[in-house]
């Protein structure tokens, strides 16, 4: 009797770990910003999606290009027809893997740094990404940000001579996301 | 004399070139509320045309004002005071999110309320994305 207990006790854990193994959102926040000491242009975007598959210790996110909000209409036309094609390329998305995911536990309140490596593609150019973020479980709820520096050459982004000065060379990204646990049909 | 006129004229018309120039560099977004519709059609009809394929719905829609009516499933307001509504679109997994203007900082919509609103169209993720949406 003791052991069958004990063995349900144990399938209840199992099941329990097993029915939360990706986590989800359609709102995750993205903000980019250019910082010269001619200009700040920041823009960002709220409706990035974000699945993070712990079992396989993977993450995707995937961005609309055409909603990110400027705060100048006239940068966000020439960020959407110059220099991103955006009506050409209308995603950027990141997939890649989570180095040190049996360190991380989701289902335990804690920080926990994460080793994130993978591609992103942005403007059709696809770049191997390394950078580090962080989980934040609190209170059962699960949020993770990140921010790394982009460069605009990489992605075959050209920035015409006339605003080579307004614009920076290295764009600083930051991602914020709260994630849900996705549930599985 | 002469050299007065032709330097007042020079002066003038620098003066409104930069005025022309500021203009531009703030001219406003595009207000939603009184754009006309490129496409005017339900949330179920936008959604089926990105399922069915997805290149050709971006020719057509991508950056137009589509004018698209649909059920309230939900109504969500991010921690900077973003309202977005997510229109039925009979899909299980997407449907329409509309994220209303920034400037909408209150709303009176409730789930299960039919509306119509006008949005810029940005393409499709899990869901089609409208953005600066305003009632109409």
């Amino acid at each position: 009797m003791k052991h069958f207990l004990l063995s349900l006790f144990f399938l209840a854990i199992a099941t329990t770990t097993l029915s939360a193994q990706k986590y989800f959102t359609r709102t995750g926040h993205i903000i980019f910003s250019s910082d010269t000491p001619i200009e700040k242009i920041e823009a960002k975007n709220d409706k990035a999606t974000c699945v993070v598959d712990t079992e396989a210790g993977e993450m995707a996110f995937a961005v609309l290009i055409k909603a990110f909000s400027f705060e100048k209409a006239l940068m966000q036309e020439h960020f959407n027809e110059n220099y991103m094609e955006s009506g050409k390329f209308p995603k950027a998305t990141f997939k890649g893997s989570i180095g040190n995911m049996a360190m991380i536990d989701l289902g335990k309140d804690g920080t926990y740094p994460a080793q994130v490596k993978g591609e992103m593609t942005i403007h059709g150019v696809t770049q191997p990404v390394e950078t580090e973020g962080v989980f934040v479980v609190k209170d059962g709820k699960i949020s993770a940000s990140a921010n790394f520096v982009v460069l605009t050459q990489d992605y075959n982004i050209d920035i015409p001579a006339v605003v080579r000065d307004n614009i920076a060379k290295e764009i600083v990204v930051d991602v914020t996301v709260d994630l849900e646990p996705l549930k599985t049909k | 004399m002469n050299k007065k006129i032709i330097l007042g004229a020079f002066a003038l018309v620098l003066l409104i070139g930069a005025l022309i120039g500021y203009q531009m560099y703030n001219k406003p977004h595009l207000d939603l509320a009184n754009a006309t519709a490129d496409h005017r059609l339900s949330a179920t009809e936008l959604f089926a045309d990105y399922e069915a394929g997805e290149t050709e719905a971006n020719a057509k829609y991508l950056d137009k004002v589509i004018r698209v009516e649909g059920e309230i499933l939900n109504v969500t307001t991010d921690e900077n005071g973003q309202i977005s509504l997510t229109l039925d679109a009979g899909g299980i997994m997407g449907g329409v999110i509309c994220q209303l203007d920034p400037e909408l900082k209150e709303t009176s919509f409730s789930e299960g309320q039919s509306v119509a609103l006008n949005g810029l169209c940005t393409g499709m993720l899990m869901d089609v994305v409208l953005v600066r949406c305003k009632p109409v």
